[in-house]
Order: C-alpha cells, then sequence, then structure tokens
C-alpha cells in the first residue's frame, strides 16, 4: 500500500515537472504584453485616451459622409 | 476549353478632410489624383466607353460621355505602371492594371493602397495649414451613402452571351449558378459593417458592407435599383472574342486573404461556367433577400432556401462550389497551376473553420478581424453596440494610413495573416506593370514614349506622329502586349518611328508565316 503511494506520489512529481505550466505562462504573458501593446496603440489612434472620446467619435461619425459612387 | 481569367480591380476610395469646416469631395478628389507623379499630359481615350450598353441588347438612356481635354487631364493620372488613378463621381478611384494571376492582383491592389496614400500626401500639402485628407478603403459612409470595390474578369464571348441572352429569356447560368454564388461568397469576403442601411432591418453586425444595396438581380445600371449580376457591355476588349464581366457585389477588403478568396474562387467559377462544368442548379428562392439574410447572420448557420425548396446554409451552397471546383480541377478540363490548388486548399479551410466557429478565422477574413477587434474593445470599455465609438472602430478600420488604420496597426503588430512574407511584389507594382499582359505593352508606352503618346484606354493607345496626324495601336486581346510577346520589340525601338517600322515588320512576318502555313 505505502509502496502503491509512493508511486503514485512520484509519478504525480514526474508529471508536475513536464506539465507546461511555466511555459505556458510565460507564452500567456507574452500575448497579453502583445495585447496590452495593440490595445495602447489602438487607443492612440482613436483618441479613446481623452475625456471626450465619446464626443469626439460621435464628430467623427457625423462628419464622415460621403456621396454615392459607382 | 476555358480562358485563363485576366483580372482587375477598382475601387473608389472615401475622401475626408481634417480640420476642414468644409470641403467639396469632387474637388478634393482632382486634388489627389493631380497630387501623384504628374509627368506627362496623357489623357484617357473615352471614344470607346460605352457604359450603357446592356449586354442583353440594348443601350439605357442616357448622355454619352462628354469631357474637354482639359477637364479630362484633371480628371484621370494615367500610371507608368499600367494603372488608371482618376475621379469618379465623388471619390478618387484606383483601377488596377490588368492581371493574370491572383497573386499579383493581391499586390497590385495594395500598391494601388500605397499611391493613394502617396498622392493624398501631396494634395494635404497643398491645402491649409492643418488640414489633412484621409483616405478610407470601404463602401459606406453608413447614412445610405455607398461607392463601389468592382472586380472585372476576362471571359469568352460564348459564355457571356449565354450568360445575359436576350430579355425576354431568363437568364439560367447567372440564376443557377452565379447568384448563388456571389449572395453567399460574402462569408469569406465581406468587410463587416456595423448597423445596417437601406431599411433592411435592425442588426447589430453584419458580415458585408454592401449587401443592404442591391435591390434586384440582374442590371446594368449602378447607382439605382443596384443588381447583384451588373449587365454593363464595355468589353475593353475585341468583343467577337473577349468580353468584360464587370462585377459590383463585393466588398473593399483590407486582409490579403479575404482579396485572395474573392478572387481566387471567382476565377475558378467563370472557368468552370466557360467549360460548363457546373450542372447542380443552387438558385435561390429570394436572391435580393437572401444577399441582406445572408449578411446580417454572423453564424453563416441560417438556412437560405432555394427554389426548389431545399434549404442549404451559405457555408453549404459555398462548400458545393467549393466541390465542384475541386472536381473540375482533377478532371484534366483544366491544368491547375499552383495559385488555383492554393485557393481551392484555403477555400475548403475557410469553409471548415466558418462552419466550425467562424472566430477561428479572427487573423484573416476581415468581417471576422473587425468583429474581434470591435468586440474586444466593447469588452474592455463596456460599450454598446450603439455608441459612436463602435462605429468609429468600423470606419478607422478603413483609414489605409499606415499609421492611423486600424488595419494596418493589426497587421503591423503581427495580429493578421498575410498571404505575402514581405511587401516586394507590392512596391515592385508601384512602378512597374505585370509582365504577363497588355498591361506591359501600355506601361512601357507610357514610359518610353511619354511624350508622343496622346492618349490611352485599356484597348488601344494614340500616338502623335505629326501636327494632325495620329497614329493608333490597339489592344485587343489582353493576353498580349506581354513582355515575352514585345520585350525586345520594344528593347529595339528607341522611337516610335522605329516602333511601328519594327511593328510593321512584325505583321509582314507573321502574315508570311500564315501564307507558308
Amino acid at each position: 500500500m505505502e509502496k502503491q503511494e509512493h508511486q503514485r506520489h512520484k509519478k504525480k512529481a514526474e508529471e508536475e515537472k513536464t506539465l507546461p505550466g511555466d511555459h505556458v505562462s510565460e507564452e500567456g504573458e507574452k500575448i497579453e504584453k502583445k495585447l496590452e501593446k495593440l490595445d495602447q496603440l489602438i487607443d492612440e489612434a482613436l483618441e479613446e485616451n481623452e475625456e471626450s472620446a465619446e464626443r469626439r467619435a460621435q464628430e467623427f461619425v457625423d462628419e464622415f459622409k460621403q456621396k454615392g459612387g459607382e | 476549353m476555358s480562358l485563363e481569367k485576366i483580372a482587375g480591380l477598382e475601387q473608389e476610395y472615401a475622401i475626408q478632410v481634417e480640420q476642414a469646416r468644409y470641403f467639396d469631395p469632387v474637388e478634393m478628389s482632382y486634388l489627389v489624383v493631380d497630387s501623384f507623379n504628374r509627368e506627362h499630359q496623357i489623357i484617357w481615350d473615352y471614344v470607346k466607353e460605352t457604359p450603357l450598353a446592356d449586354a442583353r441588347g440594348f443601350s439605357e438612356r442616357g448622355d454619352e460621355i462628354q469631357i474637354s481635354q482639359k477637364e479630362n487631364y484633371k480628371v484621370n493620372n494615367l500610371l507608368g505602371n499600367g494603372a488608371r488613378l482618376y475621379v469618379d463621381h465623388a471619390h478618387p478611384e484606383f483601377s488596377t492594371a490588368e492581371c493574370r494571376n491572383v497573386y499579383d492582383l493581391i499586390a497590385f491592389d495594395k500598391a494601388g493602397e500605397l499611391i493613394m496614400n502617396m498622392a493624398s500626401e501631396g494634395a494635404s500639402q497643398r491645402l491649409p495649414a492643418g488640414q489633412e485628407i484621409r483616405i478610407y478603403k470601404n463602401n459606406t459612409d453608413h447614412k445610405g451613402n455607398t461607392y463601389g470595390t468592382h472586380e472585372n474578369y476576362l471571359v469568352q464571348t460564348s459564355m457571356y452571351d449565354r450568360l445575359f441572352p436576350a430579355l425576354n429569356q431568363p437568364p439560367e447560368l447567372i440564376l443557377k449558378h452565379l447568384v448563388p454564388f456571389l449572395v453567399t461568397r460574402q462569408i469569406f469576403c465581406g468587410a463587416g459593417k456595423v448597423g445596417s442601411e437601406n431599411r433592411t432591418g435592425p442588426v447589430d453586425y453584419q458580415i458585408s458592407q454592401r449587401a443592404d444595396f442591391f435591390e434586384s438581380v440582374v442590371g446594368g445600371q449602378t447607382t439605382f435599383c443596384r443588381p447583384i449580376v451588373n449587365s454593363r457591355d464595355e468589353p475593353h476588349a475585341d468583343r467577337r472574342y473577349f468580353r468584360r464581366l464587370h462585377v459590383i457585389a463585393g466588398d473593399a477588403n483590407l486582409t490579403e486573404f479575404s482579396t485572395f478568396l474573392k478572387i481566387g474562387t471567382m476565377q475558378l467559377i467563370l472557368r468552370m461556367l466557360e467549360d460548363g462544368f457546373l450542372k447542380e442548379s443552387l438558385e435561390l428562392d429570394q436572391p435580393v433577400q437572401a444577399m441582406v439574410n445572408v449578411s446580417h447572420d454572423i453564424t453563416c448557420r441560417k438556412p437560405v432556401k432555394l427554389l426548389d425548396g431545399r434549404q442549404f446554409s451559405p457555408v453549404e451552397i459555398q462548400r458545393r462550389f467549393m466541390e465542384a471546383a475541386e472536381d473540375y480541377c482533377a478532371s484534366g478540363m483544366v491544368e491547375p497551376d499552383d495559385s488555383m490548388l492554393c485557393v481551392l486548399k484555403e477555400w475548403r479551410s475557410v469553409l471548415d473553420d466558418l462552419a466550425e466557429d467562424p472566430d477561428r478565422l479572427y487573423r484573416k477574413i476581415d468581417w471576422v478581424v473587425k468583429k474581434w477587434l470591435i468586440e474586444r474593445l466593447r469588452a474592455k470599455k463596456n460599450l454598446p453596440w450603439r455608441d459612436p465609438r463602435v462605429k468609429r472602430i468600423d470606419i478607422q478600420y478603413h483609414d489605409i494610413n499606415r499609421e492611423k488604420g486600424l488595419y494596418y496597426i493589426l497587421e503591423r503588430e503581427g495580429q493578421v495573416e498575410r498571404i505575402f512574407e514581405d511587401d516586394k511584389l507590392i512596391h515592385y507594382f508601384l512602378k512597374h506593370p505585370p509582365s504577363d499582359t497588355r498591361a506591359f505593352f501600355r506601361s512601357r508606352c507610357i514610359t518610353q514614349y511619354t511624350d508622343q503618346v496622346l492618349m490611352a484606354n485599356w484597348d488601344v493607345i494614340t500616338f502623335k506622329t505629326g501636327r494632325s496626324v495620329h497614329k493608333v495601336i490597339p489592344l485587343q486581346d489582353p493576353r498580349k502586349g506581354t513582355e515575352a510577346h514585345v520585350g525586345d520589340l520594344l528593347d529595339n525601338s528607341p522611337d516610335i518611328r522605329t516602333l511601328f517600322e519594327n511593328l510593321e515588320d512584325r505583321q509582314h512576318a507573321s502574315a508570311m508565316e500564315r501564307v507558308k502555313g
């Protein structure tokens, strides 16, 4: 019984060793950073950092008037 | 045997001026067109333009194009790469040169964006301080005004005549094949739109920019009662053998994958039609309504009703076309090149993803990329769909400025997948034509005999050979005038006198060959 328990612990420890946890979190962090940078760039392009972002967006949309074409 | 599908794209761009209380879009478009490489006085030849001719054997009523030489020059800028930069209605427009393969066309279309960027930067410098022109590659202002992204394909006259029979006969090939294909292809080449227009019913987000604006099935017109299939009969080639299918039911794409599939699948469909390979009728019960319904269903699962009572999802309809194309490429009727095989592979893969979960395509297909971006920002800022910031994201996705356009920010940050590994081919087409179509000859004439070219069109070049003597070289076959065909001849013709002499010698030699044969 004790031997079986020991084997189970040993197996679990080995599994933990091979689990990609560290790698995943490293990858996850990278992706998170990349997306944060992306958000920042998008916000800058949209002038979203300003308090008046909603009003400015409304003006932008209202002013975007085109004539039909083709 | 079907023709190779030489193709081109026309894009009407939206134009805005920042920091201007009022601006005239027509005058601004003139300014943009005039601000890119004006190195010659060549004008556009409108003589053979027939925008009112209908393939079904009649002409729409309207005024013929009458334009002074001065106005002509103001409207048109013929480029050294064989393309046309010009003003259409109230938009600056770029028409690519004729391309023989889909990769060239994607790259040329992108070169058009860069040219439009350079032109608008030049034009902005001519405006009062602080004002800046912005150019958008989209199809709607979200206020009910639409402008086009048109595709052009070289087709056989015999097939074109079958597509467009006289008015008293049903256009069977169109109804059974072309319309169901065009109505459902939006699922991989729609550019996405927040909200709806033209009283088509409320929706937060839809697949296509254009679907709301189609109101008829077949017609020669493009500005009212807009048809899914356009019957404008303007071949720009020898009409005895060639016609141009003018496709107006498409969106302005930013992702290279959407353009790749839009053009590549259409080329396959047209080849199958020419070879009589498409057999199964997928005629839709209500094509115009189906166009809207498909666009308004971002799950891509709602069934579309066929005339015979069957119901298929848009993905299933596309899968039937895709499987027919796979059979066609394996049939021996066509020798599929690498690009056709790649189109087939991507077509299957994209349909699999759309069937499983469209969101999987958040790095490839425009409407899904834009939706991913909007949903990310909506979640982060807790924005309802009706918030103006959401609509602004939609519009600014299409800004072609590489620093401010949201699509280009995503591309630069590696968030979208590309067809090309780099921009080499795109930059090549800024100055060069495709080498394997008649665009090569047009381009070389414009750059090599600049002062002697009076005017040009897609299928003709007129040279000044004396005070009142003009000589014309027709380019009636879009497959000829290639580098392989006329490269040596142009290299050995330093001026137009020798060009005409060499052409005469060649024609004489060719006639002698025929006599001998």
